[in-house]
């Protein structure tokens, strides 16, 4: 091809409107798709941060560094698989939301890692903020067809761990917790138990206990009093519960 | 001369150019067409050496440039947004040639890098063009397209990360890397 012609062969093809811009309206719904994603992807990361919050709370897992430095090692391996599936799938949406608003806010121009932490940093200051509203407790209570379900799985799944509930028959050599899911664990205390300082338990405590399971049974590694992971009412209706009723060991 | 300086001085700038494309005067798009015709196919020509077809590419890229051209941000320069539709263009055509996908993904993308950009003076620039000249084929991609850029094109680093979408250090960084390689394969004590 003879490079000279570049120009005019452009310029024909405008002439003979087989070459056209992109219309503004074109443009204008390129650019609402854009935003409508970038928009949804970050709604949803809050939500995700907020939510994942909230299922640490929940299990107690959140107030794991109460333990000291013991409790390091629990902090990874009392998750649930929903739990773990979010600390993997919030960062994959991270660097989406950075790849969409990238070419439009020049993120490009810094590090990834920069821009992955702002991002993040981001969408956990806010989700901190949603989880400190009333949203997620009124979403659990509401019982919905899908969302309850995923709210058990990743509030309540992970008791083969953590458990968090109200002490009850407690003896010497442990006692009954009456968890969040209303099911009766026995825990045992063993001589390696590492309990909270100071702290001795007693029946209808809210405690926190991490352990292993055998043999249906929670031999508990740490022991804490309970951080506010139970609302005052949850822990009425526990320490009501009758752990004779029948409902109650069929669960 | 006054005349000559005059006359330069009254050159429509690429982005008036383009104000006047987007106001109706479609007849100004070959104006912009032939300012950037030779560079984009020197640009072609180093970046995807032995690939034949490169004018049908640059064809390619004018003739995006058009259909694109209302998304152009006016407030930004537009040598930089039409270097960023021809770097895409002809990752495409050598992707398509060579049937293999080229990875974007550098480790150097991640962390911030601090880079010691060494004043050069015309002398070394041109004798790091020469250097190039002798030596760019046997560079790996992501160090000759930077060096290109920064040396061929006279594009500043700011300039080079909106072409490349990279970050600026990551642009230093490569520049830096690519010299010192391009020292080892010419096997020159020369400072570059």
């Amino acid at each position: 091809m003879n490079t000279q012609s570049i120009d005019q062969e452009i310029l024909e093809k405008i002439e003979q409107q087989r070459l056209t811009m992109r219309s503004r309206r074109d443009l204008a719904v390129h650019r609402a798709w854009l935003i409508a994603a970038v928009v949804s992807c970050a709604l949803f990361m809050v939500f995700l941060a907020s939510f994942m919050l909230y299922a640490l709370h929940r299990t107690g897992v959140l107030y794991l560094p109460l333990f000291g430095s013991r409790a390091i090692a629990y902090l990874l391996h009392p998750f649930s698989w929903f739990t773990g599936s979010l600390f993997f799938g919030g960062p994959v949406l991270v660097i989406i939301i950075g790849i969409l608003v990238g070419r439009k806010a020049r993120l490009y121009r810094m590090p990834l890692l920069y821009v992955w932490l702002i991002l993040g940093t981001s969408f956990l200051a806010i989700g901190a903020l949603v989880f400190m509203s009333p949203l997620h407790g009124a979403l659990q209570s509401r019982r919905l067809p899908v969302l309850g379900a995923l709210y058990n799985a990743a509030t309540c799944s992970t008791e083969t761990n953590t458990a968090t509930g109200i002490v009850r028959e407690s003896s010497a050599d442990g006692f009954k917790l009456v968890t969040l899911s209303k099911k009766m664990v026995p825990v045992r205390l063993v001589s390696s138990t590492i309990i909270e300082r100071g702290y001795s338990v007693h029946d209808n405590d809210a405690v926190i206990v991490i352990g292993r399971m055998s043999q249906s049974v929670l031999v508990a590694e740490l022991v804490h009093r309970s951080p506010p992971a139970l609302s005052a009412e949850e822990e009425r209706e526990l320490r009501n519960i009758d752990l004779n009723e029948s409902f109650f060991e069929s669960r | 001369m006054s005349d000559v300086r005059s006359t330069i001085s009254e050159q429509p700038t690429d982005e008036m150019l383009v104000t006047n494309v987007l106001e109706g005067n479609t007849g100004m798009f070959g104006m912009l067409v032939r300012r950037y015709e030779q560079k984009l196919l020197r640009y072609g020509r180093r970046f995807m050496s032995g690939l034949e077809d490169i004018e049908d590419v640059v064809q390619e890229v004018f003739l995006r440039a058009y259909q694109n051209l209302r998304s152009f941000d006016r407030k930004r320069r537009f040598s930089p947004w039409i270097y960023r539709i021809a770097h895409n263009a002809f990752v495409n055509e050598m992707r398509r040639a060579t049937r293999h996908p080229t990875v974007e993904f550098n480790a150097d993308l991640l962390l911030p890098h601090r880079v010691q950009d060494s004043p050069e003076n015309d002398h070394d620039r041109a004798e790091m063009r020469e250097f190039l000249r002798k030596g760019l084929d046997t560079l790996d991609d992501k160090y000759r397209e930077p060096l290109i850029l920064y040396y061929f094109e006279e594009m500043s680093y700011a300039e080079i990360s909106d072409i490349l979408h990279i970050p600026v250090s990551t642009v230093g960084v490569r520049i830096n890397r690519g010299r010192t390689a391009l020292r080892k394969i010419l096997g020159t004590n020369t400072s570059l």
